[in-house]
């Protein structure tokens, strides 16, 4: 049977014809948070410093943003980078940009990153090498035009070496994003 | 056009030893360089010799070189790994430049034969927050139900289907008769 | 004769000469130029090959070498590469004692008094090496486990610490390490008893050299290692971890665990699922899932177990390398120190994973 997305649809213009003229359809309008759902709100946070405090939250993983991909990893994970890197072999890095962080029982999903004093995400460069000979071929059919070149690329092998929380969640430090850096 | 690669070997991105978990140790352990005293196609090999052998030695103490002259024949070098892989690699005419280019290579690779890699991550711990299965989030109600149940035996999504809609349509186009007025 | 010579030539040239045993490695890296071969090059490297292969056949697989029969091969230079590649401070003496296996040194006596020279060999062996590096890495690796597993009983440990230190692992450090060349030893190819006996004489010499702290960093960090990715409740298997759970329930004062059907599919097929939940006092524990009731029961149980002994699949990560430096002196304090054994566990007792 054929089933359209109509339903859907229906609703959405009665939310949207509920909405004030003045707001563009495309905008949201966040209502005032209700007491209830302030308390919520609280509870759970409450829930997630105290496993951050006692250490019982398991094993964590994280979104990172590295060398231009987005990449989901976790404690003595090995990823792969493809084109250069300026990092050299032994080197250790610090993974600043984590979009987010999952444990067993809870998500922190930054906005659109978390706070580096929140998370620290450290990883070893293992290996720096070439790939396999790749060859490139381009062929333009009934021209009498083709080329063909032969390519190996860099890519470099790293190890997670730790997703740690450092903070709490709702706890700012008076001066951010100063933390490990040497001026 | 070449299919060579596609009869490469195939693998997964890997280390040896779990490197880069505890500490970084590099994977070259000795390096032979074989060229000859006179031949023009050893000149870029004697070059490096003559003025950043030492240099290379001193900066990769893990690693020992050995030097090999041989008469008249294409100079090349052989790497030798932890894991008991050696590469070889031509070096006839190859300028100093070139050589110290190929010896970096040698020095940050992990001995692994060089292959097409299947997948550009790996991890040993792909679920953390569970792996979904049927049962997953199921309302526990279903357990004792009896079926045909009143609720639970109807379609989810039971809004109106297209041909409801169309008929709706439909009817709502429909030109009414004008009421005939009565004698 | 000329021509005899004149083939024996080009064969050479082709690439026929002494290989070692290192299996032929083909130059990826080079684009080969088109050359034109004479027509009797194929027809002749292939009956060289078919003689050859007839060859290794009669003698049991190809001959091979050590690599120090090698041309290119220098003792002292390996010696100096072997410590700087492990970034570690060796005392050289103790460190090529700890690599003279006695084999060797009976080897080299019986050779010179074969010669005629009957003068007695002053060299070490690893054999009281050995003995000490064993105790060490057993230690090193209890101390690790107990700090990082408070809350899992001794017989895991023990399971965990027969893993780390069987022959077989310590086999794999020690060849990945490099050892396999630099050992002096009369057996070749070594045997797995010879890297292991090699690998333990390495961490006493390092203990020697360097201090036991460099040694216990070195044993974390190479054979501790091994542990990443292993699933380790693999290790140990409860025999009867229904009677297990009641035990420690009743030791901590709980009512006995009462196992109910959560929910279930396909009883009557072939591939039926049954998940049982265990509570104990109407508190939620675990939950297992099986094939038939009896085996959801002891899954179930199984899984509180886990609970209890934080060994589930979403445990902490395991801290290597760098993240050791604030529990090394916690380390330290548990070698010695056993945790509690399965019979006693109580989780009252037992303070929770810190690290």
């Amino acid at each position: 049977m054929l089933r359209s997305a109509a339903s859907n649809n229906f609703e959405g213009t009665k939310l949207n014809a509920s909405q004030p003229t003045s707001v563009k359809p495309q905008q949201e309008v966040l209502e005032n948070q209700q007491e209830s759902e302030i308390a919520i709100t609280k509870e759970t946070i409450e829930k997630v410093n105290s496993q951050i405090e006692l250490n019982s939250h398991g094993r964590l993983f994280a979104v990172i943003h590295l060398a231009g991909k987005q990449r989901r990893v976790t404690d003595g994970d090995l990823i792969m980078i493809e084109g250069a890197h300026p990092a050299d072999v032994g080197d250790v890095i610090r993974a600043e940009k984590v979009l987010l962080l999952g444990s067993r029982d809870f998500t922190l999903i930054g906005r659109p990153l978390l706070r580096p004093d929140l998370v620290r995400v450290e990883v070893t460069v293992v290996e720096k090498s070439l790939t396999h000979t790749k060859t490139v071929f381009r062929n333009r059919r009934r021209k009498n035009t083709r080329s063909i070149n032969f390519c190996r690329s860099h890519f470099s092998i790293m190890r997670i070496n730790c997703v740690r929380l450092e903070g709490l969640v709702d706890q700012r430090p008076e001066i951010e994003g100063v933390d490990g850096r040497v001026f | 056009m070449s299919n060579k690669h596609l009869f490469l070997p195939s693998g997964f991105i890997r280390t040896p030893l779990q490197n880069g978990l505890g500490r970084y140790i590099p994977q070259l352990q000795r390096i032979t360089l074989k060229f000859c005293k006179n031949h023009g196609g050893s000149r870029g090999v004697r070059d490096f010799i003559e003025t950043d052998l030492m240099e290379f030695a001193k900066t990769n103490p893990g690693t020992v070189v050995y030097l090999k002259p041989r008469r008249h024949r294409y100079p090349c070098m052989v790497a030798e790994y932890l894991n008991g892989e050696r590469e070889y690699l031509s070096c006839h005419e190859f300028s100093r430049a070139e050589i110290q280019k190929w010896l970096s290579y040698m020095c940050t690779r992990s001995g692994i034969p060089v292959m097409r890699f299947r997948k550009y991550n790996h991890t040993d711990y792909p679920s953390i927050q569970g792996v979904w299965n049927p049962f997953t989030h199921q309302a526990p109600e279903i357990n004792v139900a009896q079926f045909p149940h009143e609720i639970l035996s109807k379609p989810v999504d039971n809004g109106p289907t297209a041909t409801d809609q169309l008929i709706e349509i439909f009817k709502k186009t429909q030109i009414k008769d004008p009421v005939k007025p009565e004698h | 004769m000329a021509a005899l010579w004149k083939t024996c030539h080009q064969c050479l040239r082709y690439g026929l000469s002494h290989k070692s045993f290192y299996p032929s490695v083909s130059a990826i890296n080079v684009i080969s130029k088109r050359n034109f071969k004479p027509r009797w090059v194929a027809p002749t490297l292939r009956e060289i090959k078919r003689r050859k292969d007839v060859e290794d056949d009669r003698n049991g697989g190809p001959k091979i070498f050590h690599r120090s029969t090698f041309l290119e091969w220098n003792y002292d230079a390996e010696i100096f590469a072997f410590s700087n590649r492990l970034g570690e401070k060796f005392n050289e003496a103790t460190l090529r004692t700890a690599l003279t296996h006695k084999s060797y040194v009976e080897r080299e006596t019986a050779r010179l008094s074969d010669i005629g020279v009957d003068s007695y060999l002053q060299i070490q062996n690893n054999e009281e090496l050995a003995v000490a590096g064993g105790a060490l890495i057993s230690k090193f690796t209890n101390g690790y486990l107990r700090a990082v597993f408070t809350r899992v009983p001794e017989e895991l440990i023990m399971a965990m610490h027969d893993f780390l230190t069987s022959t077989s692992n310590l086999e794999i450090v020690g060849k990945h390490i490099g050892l396999g060349d630099l050992m002096l030893c009369s057996d070749f190819p070594c045997e797995s008893e010879t890297y292991v006996k090699s690998l333990k004489a390495v961490v006493a010499a390092l203990a020697e050299s360097s201090g036991e702290e460099r040694a216990r960093i070195f044993v974390q960090d190479l054979v501790v290692t091994q542990l990443y990715g292993l699933d380790i409740n693999e290790l140990w298997n409860p025999a009867d971890p229904v009677g297990n759970l009641t035990d420690i329930l009743k030791r901590e004062g709980k009512a006995e665990p009462e196992f109910r059907l959560i929910k279930h599919s396909g009883q009557n097929s072939v591939l039926a699922v049954y998940y049982v939940g265990v509570y104990s006092d109407k508190n939620f524990i675990a939950e297992g899932a099986g094939e038939s009731l009896e085996i959801a029961k002891e899954m179930a149980a199984r899984e509180a177990l886990k609970q209890l002994f934080h060994t589930e699949d979403s445990m902490k990560a395991l801290p290597f390398g760098r993240q050791l430096k604030n529990i090394q002196s916690k380390i330290v304090q548990l070698e010695n120190q056993p945790n509690l054994p399965l019979s006693k566990w109580i989780s009252e007792k037992v303070t929770s994973a810190v690290h």
